[in-house]
């Protein structure tokens, strides 16, 4: 209180003391071309020698009539095939339903093996590397795989949008297996568990809802698939597609359009809210 | 550099009735990571069936480190750790199995798994694979609710650990460790983050368990009142710094 004190002291601004402000050292042009200007850079000259592609074909179509004539062709859909249109639509939900059951069953298996922390790098490598290949791969091309193998019927579908389905869930289950804290794991090993006891008990509660979610969204995404992989023969609503593409009956084209539309967006719904509800627990919980 | 100071003799001496205990004995142990300083020299005590030993030392005399080596999860740099059998044998912390009960320091619970499943984790040990797949029994259910309860978490049996408070997951590990049916129990500060009257309750739970069924406890504490209290020896580590000086 009676002397001066001497906090103030620091608060007189330094650079004044010094006479005047150090000036900031101007940016060199080099300072500003960090890795993403220079991806964007490089980007945008690609954009600009891909511009011809937008000619088309060179001739002056009358694109608006185009549009116009093919879109009438939908309107109104041709309501009457509703019945085959339901049944192939049961068809292809059946279809990404055992698809997804064979693929979240083999991708956790693979999973485990891909996981860095229960699995030795010997094994985790070409286990990756598999799934890394399997994911490269369209599901329409797994599709004609299975075709070529089993037949075009509904089974080529199934084998292969399983196949497409590991390659996406085993990465992501690998990867949820890989997050989980393994200290309690480690817990129950010291205190006499069992391997599979202590992967159920110690580290199985912490993945689940993520495995759950990512299986929930891996069957959303197949009953999309599925709709598709008819064109190349493998069953479902894509086969009727296919058809009434071929004679251009696009009025029940439009039909099974719908049909997945409506399927496709009420999943989407369901199965974000289910989804929304399952991570919000699982980060209560973690 | 340790003292193994009896505070009182052992209350309940069961060594005569109980032919089924396990006791440990420290032979000459010391440690040291790496190249640095020694943590603790020639320690050497034993915990027989029916005691409840405390083991003290300030933060950083390497207590957790002791204990880790006792568990068999750390290799001593000299000295042995061995588990006297009834039948004779003495076996090395890995031949324990599911004989060693542990309450680490950092709980190890499962945080998505109820209060209730991780009591009764306590008995994965004890049954093959095949048995636990689908959960566990109504007696081992039950066995776990009575631990929890004993403990003063009866209400909080079905909550989550991740919703537990610190207390209440560290009550929960030391409901595993009773629940598990050890013959030996290393405990790394089970009460440290407990008030007063449930540090009590979680000791007397402790001791009462350890005279009852003649299992032999080695528990990491602080408060020297609780030591004088619930224990019937003390193994004290010194600090690093004393031990430089005085050797
Ligand atoms: N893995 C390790 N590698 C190297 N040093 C370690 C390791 N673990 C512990 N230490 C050191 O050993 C010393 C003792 O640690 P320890 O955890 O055994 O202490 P403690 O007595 O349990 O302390 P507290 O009462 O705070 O829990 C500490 O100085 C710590 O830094
Ligand atoms: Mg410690």
């Amino acid at each position: 209180m009676t002397a001066e004190p001497p906090e103030r002291e620091p608060v007189r601004p330094a650079p004044r003391r010094a006479g005047r402000p150090v000036p900031l050292p101007p940016d060199r042009w080099t300072h500003r071309l960090d890795l993403q200007s220079c991806a964007t850079i490089l980007f945008l000259i690609f954009v600009v020698t891909a511009l011809p592609l937008l000619r088309g074909s060179g001739r002056s179509l009358d694109t608006w009539g185009n549009l116009v004539r093919f879109v009438s062709g939908f309107i109104p859909p041709d309501l009457s095939i509703w019945q085959t249109t339901l049944a192939a639509l049961w068809e292809t939900v059946q279809m990404a339903a055992l698809a997804t059951f064979f693929g979240v069953i083999l991708s956790f298996l693979l999973s485990i093996a891909a996981a860095r922390t229960l699995s030795p790098q010997w094994v985790v490598t070409p286990v990756r590397m598999l799934m890394n290949g399997i994911r490269t791969i369209p599901s329409l091309i797994w599709a004609l795989i299975a075709v070529a193998v089993v037949g075009a019927n509904p089974l080529a579908g199934v084998v292969g949008l399983t196949f497409y389905s590991i390659g996406y869930l085993g990465k992501f289950f690998s990867e949820a297996f890989e997050a989980v804290d393994l200290e309690a794991a480690r817990g129950l090993r010291a205190i006499g568990a069992g391997r599979l006891q202590t992967f159920q008990y110690g580290l199985w509660p912490s993945a689940r809802p993520i495995v759950w979610s990512y299986s929930l969204w891996m069957f959303e995404y197949n009953i999309r698939s599925a709709s598709i992989v008819g064109y190349v023969g493998a069953g479902g609503l894509g086969l009727h597609l296919l058809r009434y593409q071929e004679f251009g009956q696009w009025d029940r084209f439009a039909t099974v359009l719908l049909c997945i539309f409506a399927v496709v967006t009420s999943l989407d719904f369901l199965s974000s809210r289910l989804r929304g509800k399952m991570v919000s627990r699982a980060q209560g919980d973690v | 550099m340790i003292a193994q100071g009896k505070v009182r003799p052992a209350v309940a001496p069961v060594s005569e009735g109980r032919s089924e205990g396990v006791s440990l004995a420290v032979h000459d142990l010391s440690l040291r990571y790496g190249q640095g300083e020694w943590l603790f020299e020639n320690v050497r005590f034993t915990v027989c069936p029916g005691q409840l030993v405390a083991l003290a030392g300030p933060s950083g005399s390497g207590k957790t480190s002791l204990m880790r080596c006792l568990s068999g999860a750390l290799a001593p740099t000299s000295g042995s750790v061995r588990y006297h059998l009834p039948d004779g044998r003495a076996v090395p912390p890995s031949g324990m199995g599911p004989r060693l009960g542990v309450v680490f320091q950092n709980l190890r619970l499962t945080g998505a798994a109820t209060a209730i499943d991780n009591v009764c984790f306590a008995r994965l040990g004890r049954q093959p694979f095949y048995r636990t797949l689908f959960g566990f029994s109504r007696d081992d259910r039950e066995g776990a609710y009575a631990e929890l309860c004993a403990l003063g978490l009866c209400h909080m049996a079905r909550a989550p650990i991740s919703r537990l408070s610190g207390g209440e997951r560290q009550r929960v590990a030391v409901a595993r460790a009773l629940f598990q049916e050890a013959k030996v129990i290393l405990a790394d500060e089970p009460v440290a983050s407990l008030d007063r009257p449930n540090a009590e309750r979680c000791l007397a739970c402790l001791r009462q368990r350890c005279h009852r069924d003649g299992i032999s406890v080695l528990v990491v504490l602080h408060d020297e009142d609780l030591i004088e209290r619930f224990s019937d020896d003390v193994v004290r580590l010194q600090p690093r710094a004393e031990l430089s000086t005085a050797v």
